[in-house]
């Protein structure tokens, strides 16, 4: 790609644009998150003849990521009514993108490789230059905080449940 | 295990395959807001394993493209010889003079550009013409910025130049034309005139240096294209930067994309679309940015974009 191949930057952008573009479509509008993808790009170019091939390339290209998608400022949650929530999937999708773009930084990029991405641990933690137990601290603030951005969404039960008994539903 | 321990495992998502539920379970038994806790968990991670995939926009890998075209890195050392670059900016502008005098409400018409560039060869650069006596006056001491010092007709010339980013922005002045009042009046911005605190000499100077000497010849060769053109073109060109010079660097940004977004349609839709942003005006300012936002040609930009033109359509 560095040597400017079209068809190694064609084989890139098949394999990694529907990746990259989802991360930031649940944090961002989506003319946005067709920026911070593109950006992703441009740096991933710029700087390709600083890569390693010995090295992992999916840790290269998550770590251009988590940066462009840390880089954002957190924003505010909106108030929706209930009922535009209740009819309208668009008003759910810009609540929950709401909701993950409230973050912080380090918080959003931990849920949204590890939920959106579907990294694993190692790998998440690899890209974001930090321990697997940060990751999962980090992951456990985002939880607490998306449970009470996004409660309008999931309508909790008002009565304590049952504790379980034979199984354990984790996320 | 205590509550800390229980929800950083919940939320790995390798702790399902990792096995040992025993210690969750009991915990999960014992305490009621990590069981609360954990439900809820798992209500959001349905949230999203349940969310639409989303597909880039078809056009995402033709913008990246272009994108990467534009990175520094890839720019073609033919477009690095500062003799090209000059004879681009006079095609440039030619080619902007050509759209600005055009008259307004024919563009489907679709005039070609007249051509200019026999007047704008003729005509003789003036902007690097005569020494500014009083500011050099100030700065008669040897200016070394990173190098050999400047000598005096350096000086004069670095000074003599409008600014670089002026010159640079001009075709993008001339392709937002849709945006602009027909006329517009009033006094040419003072960042235009020659720098006359000893600050603005120094800032001068410094990107006169930094420039090195392809940049130098390519700012030279800007600012005489733009001094060529016709007096009515220069000073519509020039108010218009007293509008759009304080935008942020990103709103400038915002609106060279437009412009090449407009550039990218074909002449037809250009005109209708052209048609359609300098129908705005006619709106007041709170309806024009709901009106803009709503354009067919405004729904495929991206926010910053958007952004961009809506702040220069309420400038007015």
């Amino acid at each position: 790609m560095a040597a400017g191949d079209s068809a190694a930057l064609q084989r890139l952008l098949s394999r990694w644009c529907g990746p990259v573009f989802s991360v930031f479509d649940k944090s961002r509008e989506p003319g946005d998150a067709a920026e911070a993808t593109a950006a992703v790009f441009e740096t991933l170019f710029r700087t390709a003849a600083k890569y390693d091939p010995k090295t992992s390339f999916d840790d290269r290209i998550w770590s251009i990521v988590v940066r462009e998608a840390e880089r954002a400022p957190r924003s505010s949650v909106p108030a929706i009514p209930s009922a535009r929530l209740k009819e309208s999937a668009a008003a759910r999708a810009a609540l929950m993108r709401a909701a993950v773009a409230a973050l912080p930084p380090g918080e959003r990029s931990a849920f949204l490789l590890t939920r959106v991405a579907r990294l694993p641990l190692p790998l998440a933690a690899a890209s974001s230059g930090t321990s697997e137990a940060e990751i999962c601290r980090r992951l456990v603030r985002a939880f607490t905080a998306l449970t009470e951005t996004l409660a309008p969404l999931y309508a909790p039960r008002a009565t304590e449940p049952e504790p379980p008994r034979d199984t354990v539903e984790t996320p | 295990m205590n509550c800390a321990e229980l929800r950083q495992r919940i939320v790995d998502p390798s702790s399902a395959s990792t096995g040992g539920h025993a210690p969750v379970v009991a915990h999960l038994q014992e305490c009621g807001e990590c069981r609360s806790l954990a439900r809820a968990f798992g209500e959001v991670e349905r949230l999203f394993g349940a969310a639409d995939r989303a597909f880039p926009p078809d056009d995402l890998d033709e913008r990246i493209r272009r994108r990467l075209a534009r990175a520094p890195g890839a720019v073609p050392r033919l477009l690095r010889d500062p003799r090209i670059l000059g004879a681009a900016a006079v095609v440039a502008i030619a080619i902007g003079a050509g759209l600005l005098l055009r008259p307004r409400g024919r563009e489907t018409t679709a005039a070609p550009a007249a051509p200019r560039s026999q007047a704008i060869r003729d005509a003789k650069p003036t902007a690097a013409e005569g020494p500014p006596p009083a500011i050099l006056a100030i700065r008669s001491t040897p200016i070394a910025v990173g190098g050999a010092p400047l000598s005096d007709a350096e000086k004069a010339q670095a000074l003599g130049v409008r600014p670089l980013e002026f010159v640079e922005f001009v075709p993008v002045l001339v392709a937002l034309d849709p945006f602009f009042p027909e006329t517009l009046s009033g006094a040419a911005p003072r960042s235009l005139g020659r720098p006359d605190s000893p600050e603005d000499v120094m800032t001068r100077l410094i990107a006169w240096d930094d420039a090195g000497p392809t940049g130098r010849e390519r700012w030279l060769q800007l600012d005489r294209a733009f001094g060529a053109t016709e007096a009515a073109l220069r000073r519509q060109v020039e108010l218009r930067w007293g509008v759009v010079g304080g935008f942020t660097p990103e709103e400038k940004s915002g609106l060279r994309r437009i412009v090449s977004r407009l550039v990218e349609l074909d002449e037809k839709r250009r005109a209708r679309v052209s048609a359609d942003i300098r129908a705005l005006a006619r709106y007041p300012a709170r309806e024009r940015r709901t009106r803009w936002r709503s354009l067919p040609f405004a729904r495929g930009l991206t926010g910053q974009e958007i952004a961009s033109g809506e702040k220069l359509l309420l400038s007015f």
